[in-house]
């Protein structure tokens, strides 16, 4: 028996049932698959965002809460990561490099401030009372960072640009190297060059003259006295300091993939020398920016939930209709000596098409809707989140030193809102569309085709 | 080995009846020989098309069991004796309704499996024929024909499955008295010329007359009342 075509020429034939099916499963694929497209949307801006927001991890300490317990000075001292402690860290393979800051503080005299906040310090006593400086001579308050690195993280994650000259050389790293790297602002309003000398000026006013190698851009507000220059060289200044600053200014981890950096975190905060420090990539903000989302993703969520149980409740219910009114053909088939697997094959085939068909349709149907859907929410939802001040609590960047990653608005998010359909899902749905089919035709089948002919003849 | 195609022994089956048990067929014993045209007369009620269910294995027996050929149906198997040996004919056509005639038997011939001389199309258009069926109308569906129509299809699918058992429930029913004639001869050629076994059941002492052997089902048991030579 020809089941296939058997089982086409009754839906060409008999088209009223199988087109109530195929509406019935349109409206609910298309439902579901928006949800699911929706879902799909937000896990890309998800991954979007922690891209975007970048694969820095930060060490930080939690001086507040060390505070509120009253920590004893051993567990002050364990707060300060060691170097050991941070090279072991860095080793897991998923860091691409391990960057140990240290910071220091200069003056150099007869220079200008590039700097609005000024940068002009008048000294005519130290704390003590004891005079520095006899006259009101006007010096650049400069402040230094200094990293083993050839290239230093700020450059690293395009935080900055080096316009021009270079970077540090292995050897300048080693040797420690008077080399510094100033910004465009700080060269133009005191007209250096590369290559230009200047003279610094220690704690106790020790010279220190060190060389122009490169000039860079896009230095924020306020931070345009900004110097990088090597460790070798923060830890000579340092040298003068009476009480010179312990440990690391600043430690990070740059991963290879920005997406690593929860599992980093959560497989490397064993290793942290105390329970008041931790490793971040930018929580706060991830959890700013990924708000809305949340809320969103719940919704759909429910929805996707909800519709999918009704839908699939009111398919099995239509096709075990659709099925239980053939019964009769069924009885009849059977009373023919008709081979039961042949007999389920042709109705599971006819359904199997009606889903196809329904299937595709969706696809279609809920790619243009979830494009509306997605604009809209993108448009409505996630930009609304910024206007709502409570909704945003990010810290402006000139603010935030430490942060090393560009900066991200919710605008950036919500262009990103791509609703689109992927190879995968688009299968996993049909997967699950087919096994609602299955369930749906073979329940009823299987209770049919249990039957004698002469009960499934009695109509 | 005896000489019957078919052969029910001590076969019984009743129904439920407000809680009370009714039994149609009381330990009924009967051989069909081969190559003989049965009618199976009765009152309603009386359980011949019961009886027919049993022999074509529509349903099973409650108790005594059936054979084919000497061979038990459960041990041939339900669905592959009806598939390659009965064909049966129901008295209100039973046809595929989405298929025209000419598919109705064509599936029939598809399922039986038998092996045929010739396009299988071919053969199913001259069975049509033979049964009034012209090519234009046996290749339209079935719901556009007349009541006579769709039942000539029915003898014609039944005919089609060329088996040795046709069983027929008033198969000439809705026909006029012309063609049921016409059918009823046909039948009886079947039997004598190709050795079919035909058992009908009827209401028409006509039909009944044309047989060779006329049966009488009465408080579940089956009398002959009536054997031609």
């Amino acid at each position: 028996m020809k089941i296939f075509k058997h089982a086409v020429l009754n839906l060409v034939r008999k088209p009223t049932k199988a087109i109530m099916i195929l509406v019935i499963m349109i409206l609910v694929f298309s439902l579901v698959f928006t949800g699911i497209i929706i879902q799909n949307s937000i896990s890309s801006s998800r991954v979007f965002i922690r891209t975007h927001l970048g694969a820095v991890v930060q060490y930080e300490q939690d001086w507040e809460k060390a505070m509120q317990d009253q920590i004893g000075e051993d567990e002050y001292a364990k707060m300060q990561i060691s170097r050991e402690t941070a090279i072991d860290i860095g080793k897991d393979a998923r860091v691409r490099n391990t960057y140990l800051i240290e910071n220091s503080y200069a003056m150099a005299q007869g220079l200008k401030s590039a700097s609005q906040q000024g940068g002009i310090i008048v000294y005519e006593t130290d704390i003590s009372g004891e005079k520095i400086r006899s006259d009101e001579n006007e010096v650049v308050y400069l402040n230094l960072s200094g990293s083993e690195n050839l290239i230093p993280i700020e450059f690293e994650i395009g935080k900055l640009t080096l316009s021009s000259g270079r970077y540090f050389s292995q050897e300048e790293l080693e040797n420690g190297d008077r080399v510094v790297i100033i910004s465009e602002e700080f060269a133009a309003i005191n007209s250096l060059n590369l290559g230009d000398s200047i003279s610094l000026e220690t704690y106790n006013m020790a010279k220190m003259d060190c060389t122009i190698v490169g000039i860079y851009s896009g230095a924020a507000q306020f931070t345009e006295d900004n110097f990088f220059t090597t460790s070798a060289m923060i830890r000579e200044i340092n040298s003068f300091e009476p009480y010179p600053m312990e440990g690391y200014s600043a430690v990070y981890f740059m991963l290879n993939d920005p997406l690593d950096v929860d599992s980093f975190i959560a497989d490397s905060t064993e290793k942290l020398p105390s329970k008041y420090t931790k490793l971040a990539a930018n929580n706060n903000e991830y959890k700013n920016l990924t708000k809305p989302l949340d809320l969103m993703e719940l919704i759909t969520n429910i929805l996707i939930w909800v519709i999918f149980a009704a839908g699939a409740m009111i398919i099995i219910a239509v096709v075990t209709i659709f099925i239980r009114d053939r019964k009769f053909e069924i009885g009849l088939l059977l009373s023919t000596g008709q081979n039961k697997l042949k007999i389920a094959g042709q109705f599971i085939f006819e359904i199997a098409l009606i889903t196809i068909i329904a299937f595709v349709l969706s696809a279609g149907v809920s790619q243009l809707t979830s494009g509306y859907v997605g604009s809209w929410i993108a448009e409505n939802q996630l930009t609304e989140e910024k206007t709502n001040p409570d909704s945003s609590q990010d810290i402006p960047y000139y603010y935030d030193y430490g942060r090393m990653t560009p900066e991200l608005d919710i605008e950036s998010v919500a262009d990103e809102f791509d609703v689109s359909i992927d190879t995968g899902t688009l299968l996993n749905l049909f997967l699950i569309s087919m096994g609602i089919m299955v369930i749906a035709a073979g329940a009823p089948l299987f209770i049919i085709l249990r039957y004698k002919p002469r009960e499934a003849l009695q109509d | 080995m005896n000489e019957y195609i078919l052969e029910m022994d001590k076969v019984s089956f009743g129904y439920r009846d407000g809680g009370k048990k009714r039994m149609i067929l009381k330990e009924l014993s009967y051989g069909f020989e081969k190559g003989r045209f049965y009618t199976i007369l009765g009152p309603s009620g009386s359980g011949k098309t019961t009886l027919l269910s049993m022999i074509s294995a529509l349903d099973v027996p409650e108790s005594g069991s059936i054979r084919y050929q000497d061979k038990d149906l459960s041990k041939i198997g339900y669905g592959k004796y009806r598939r390659n040996h009965m064909a049966i004919i129901f008295q209100k056509y039973n046809l595929i309704d989405y298929l025209t005639g000419l598919e109705n038997v064509e599936a029939n011939m598809e399922i039986a499996k038998n092996k045929f001389n010739g396009n299988k199309k071919e053969i199913a258009y001259k069975i049509l024929n033979t049964m009034g069926i012209v090519k234009t109308k046996a290749d339209r569906r079935v719901t556009k024909l007349s009541g006579g129509e769709q039942q000539r299809i029915a003898i014609a699918r039944a005919l089609a499955k060329d088996v040795d058992l046709i069983l027929g429930d008033e198969p000439t029913g809705a026909l006029d008295t012309a063609t049921s004639n016409e059918v009823i001869d046909l039948f009886k050629y079947l039997a004598s010329e190709y050795g079919k076994t035909i058992i009908l059941v009827t209401h028409s002492d006509e039909v009944a007359a044309k047989s060779d052997i006329s049966l009488r089902l009465d408080d579940g048991q089956l009398r002959q009342i009536k054997e031609k030579k």
